[in-house]
């Protein structure tokens, strides 16, 4: 009783202090600094008819580089706590031998796949035209994955070709990078590619590479954490 | 031509070769155990190539990133307290790779080497950075992967370690996330050099909210007194090599984070003296929980919980002297720990015991590790002739010059932790050397010894020119104190 009174006095005067910060501060109002300045200028600079993705991309790119690193970081480390070696994952699928769901759930599930996969692949392709891009398209792919596991826990999608397709898309990102070294602008990630027209799809230079990356490769990481966690579940439910 | 001295070089190589490793562990898994050493070899060239601009020219180096000049891009800002850390991570990450190729022995090494790559590699990233919201996901990349690592032996221990650990990481990420927020919400920029101009209006208690949450963060990772519960857990669950890298130079880097923040961003001075109240008792119950253990390694942590204390008390001094005093202890600690640790290790690989007492005999049946580990132990509790006095002496006079009812008690608790600091670690020293007549087959390994006479002999030269060492962090400590000149590098665009 008396902690949680004193927790929720902790938590107010968080709130309390971060209230009184922000109202000596005008909201919405032209005052953002950089923010203008890429409301104003991105598509000339970039190509990109999305805002968005050209501030993540190009001004803010190194961080988007930072933050694929960060769900590598995560696939990589749930691999390693959750390997299991061949053998003890044929081992573990004869002693769970997991109900599947039904014909029809099977079957449904493999026939939308494709289609899933499709609308992925579409949302990575137009991010820099549409909201969406690299991670949310990834993101779709792996759902996709993750059903095809649901409707049938015992498949097995190839663990080495999805390590290959990330460690690709990974590389992909930072030679791109480092290409724009050797480019007149000399510096990480410059924008070395014809901007194009606005609103085509071969537009806004290295964005749309880097855009196909982040997707594989997030996609890809995904669906590998799906695969390492559906491995390692027993069949009542708890883990090892 | 392309400047291959560029800072982001030090950041994109241990990417890179993370990323090749994933590839190459589906096919070709024997390759990967070198990638984590290349990575960081290109890296000691970059830094080699920087070191004359560092030392005797403009002393900072600024690159840009997608050809736009700061605060419209993130931007890498290496000046030369960025360099000191670099180096450090870049020589122990080259030290410890090697280690690592012959201690860890595990069918899952491919992701571990990954992992390792991206740990060092994101302490540089730390240490480099002129962006703040990069600074925080610098952060995320390195503290993600020590979770990974911590949990590495997957027995009971690591696993709490790992869990622990986890949960307190990202709540630190979570609060240096709200800090960065809103500090963007009130600037409208990011930039470390820009925020610094902005943010000189503002009066002490607007900046007092954004800086509680990032100092609150950083602070859980530097392990700052009461938020310090994972570190005794997490550096010794994991494997010995990982160890080194997360007590020699990780809590460092948050350290370096706190005074980057504070000095460089925040012009905060009215709000140093404070830290005494986290540096005083995580110098205190560092040392004197340190001085309890029977685990050697869980004694190394807390012995790297006290030091962190004495650099950050010497921080807080302020002066010119002490800054820079602090500024040669983090050298003196981050060599010398990381040297024990990796002696530990090398014990532990023949008697699997992190015990003390089964530490007994060791220095006669390890000659070499165990003379190695007396080295370390002396230079870290500050004994002549190696660094630790001459970094530690700096420290105390720094003291005496600025003393005042305050800084005397400083001087008794440096001194008296010292001697405690020393007592653990000859108890240590003497079970080593005190003899056994036990016929079992514990010998060298020849491959982890690379690894740590190299570390010694770092040690010992640096041990050998202790006037010249501080004389150069006390040019840190100067370059330190006049910001106007770091926010002109980055703004002006001019100095490369």
């Amino acid at each position: 009783m008396i902690r949680s009174i004193f927790y929720s006095l902790f938590l107010g005067l968080i709130i309390a202090a971060v209230l009184m910060f922000l109202v000596a501060f005008p909201f919405g109002q032209n005052k953002m600094g950089v923010g203008q300045y890429y409301l104003d200028n991105t598509v000339k600079e970039t190509g990109a008819s999305n805002v968005v993705t050209a501030v993540t991309l190009e001004y803010r790119g190194f961080d988007t580089l930072g933050e694929m690193t960060v769900l590598f970081a995560a696939a990589t480390g749930v691999s390693l706590i959750f390997y299991l070696s061949d053998e003890e994952k044929k081992k573990k699928k004869r002693e769970n031998n997991r109900t599947k769901a039904n014909f029809v759930v099977r079957v449904g599930s493999r026939i939308i796949f494709p289609f899933v996969i499709l609308f992925g692949i579409y949302i990575i392709l137009h991010g820099h035209l549409t909201p969406g891009g690299g991670f949310q398209g990834g993101a779709v792919i792996a759902s996709g994955v993750l059903m095809l596991y649901l409707a049938n826990p015992d498949i097995q999608i190839g663990r080495n070709k999805l390590l290959v397709t990330e460690g690709l898309a990974g590389l992909t990102y930072v030679l791109i990078g480092l290409a724009g070294l050797f480019t007149p602008a000399k510096s990480f990630l410059a924008n070395f590619l014809p901007l194009g027209t606005p609103g085509f799809i071969l537009s806004a230079g290295i964005l749309l590479p880097l855009y196909i990356a982040v997707g594989v490769k997030v996609g890809s990481e995904f669906s590998g954490i799906i695969d390492d966690l559906f491995s390692t579940i027993d069949e009542n439910g708890g883990e090892e | 031509m392309v400047n291959f001295n560029d800072p982001v070089i030090l950041i994109a190589s241990p990417l890179f070769f993370a990323f090749l490793a994933t590839i190459f562990s589906a096919f070709y898994k024997k390759a990967v155990k070198f990638f984590p050493l290349a990575a960081f070899l290109v890296n000691a060239v970059v830094l080699l190539l920087n070191i004359n601009n560092i030392i005797n020219g403009a002393g900072i180096v600024i690159s840009k990133t997608a050809g736009m000049n700061p605060p419209l891009s993130i931007n890498m800002a290496m000046d030369k307290l960025s360099f000191l850390i670099a180096s450090i991570a870049t020589i122990l990450g080259i030290l410890v790779s090697i280690y690592n190729i012959f201690y860890i022995k595990d069918e899952r090494d491919s992701k571990f080497y990954s992992l390792f790559t991206l740990l060092v590699g994101g302490i540089t990233w730390i240490s480099v950075t002129g962006d703040l919201f990069n600074l925080f996901v610098a952060f995320e990349v390195t503290s993600i992967a020590a979770f990974g690592l911590v949990g590495f032996e997957r027995d009971k221990d690591a696993a709490e370690a790992g869990f622990k650990y986890l949960v307190l990481g990202i709540l630190a990420g979570m609060l240096l996330l709200i800090g960065v927020v809103l500090l963007y919400t009130a600037t409208g920029t990011l930039n470390m050099a820009d925020i610094a101009m902005k943010i000189s209006s503002f009066s002490f208690f607007q900046k007092l909210v954004p800086f509680t949450f990032i100092f609150l963060g950083l602070a859980i990772e530097g392990a700052l007194f009461p938020l310090n519960a994972w570190l005794p857990d997490a550096h010794p669950a994991a494997p010995s090599g990982v160890s080194a890298i997360l007590s020699g130079v990780m809590t460092t880097s948050s350290i370096y984070a706190i005074i980057r923040v504070t000095v460089t961003i925040f012009n905060y001075y009215s709000v140093i003296p404070f830290f005494a109240l986290f540096a005083v008792p995580t110098l205190f119950f560092g040392e004197v929980s340190a001085f309890f253990q029977k685990d050697i390694k869980r004694m190394l942590a807390y012995s790297t919980i006290g030091q962190t204390g004495l650099i950050f008390l010497a921080f807080e001094i302020g002066s010119e002297n002490a800054v820079g005093a602090s500024f040669a202890q983090i050298i003196n600690h981050s060599l010398s720990k990381a040297m024990l640790f990796l002696i530990v290790g090398a014990f532990i690989q023949q008697t699997n015991s992190r015990d003390v007492e089964s530490l007994k005999g060791m220095g006669y049946k390890m000659k070499v590790s165990g003379a190695f580990f007396v080295l370390g132990a002396l230079s870290l509790a500050g004994l002549p002739p190696f660094f630790g006095f001459a970094s530690k002496i700096n420290i105390l006079l720094s003291v005496v010059d600025n003393l005042n009812f305050y800084t005397v008690s400083y001087l008794v608790l440096i001194v008296a932790m010292s001697l405690v600091e020393a007592a653990y670690f000859f108890r240590v020293i003497k079970i080593l050397y005190t003899r056994v007549d036990s016929e079992n087959n514990i010998h060298e390994n020849a491959g982890l010894l690379v690894s740590i006479i190299a570390l010694g002999l770092v040690l010992v030269f640096v041990s050998l020119f202790p006037a010249q060492t501080i004389s150069f962090t006390k040019s840190i400590a100067s370059q330190l104190a006049t910001r106007s000149y770091y926010i002109q590098a980055v703004l002006g665009g001019g100095i490369r």
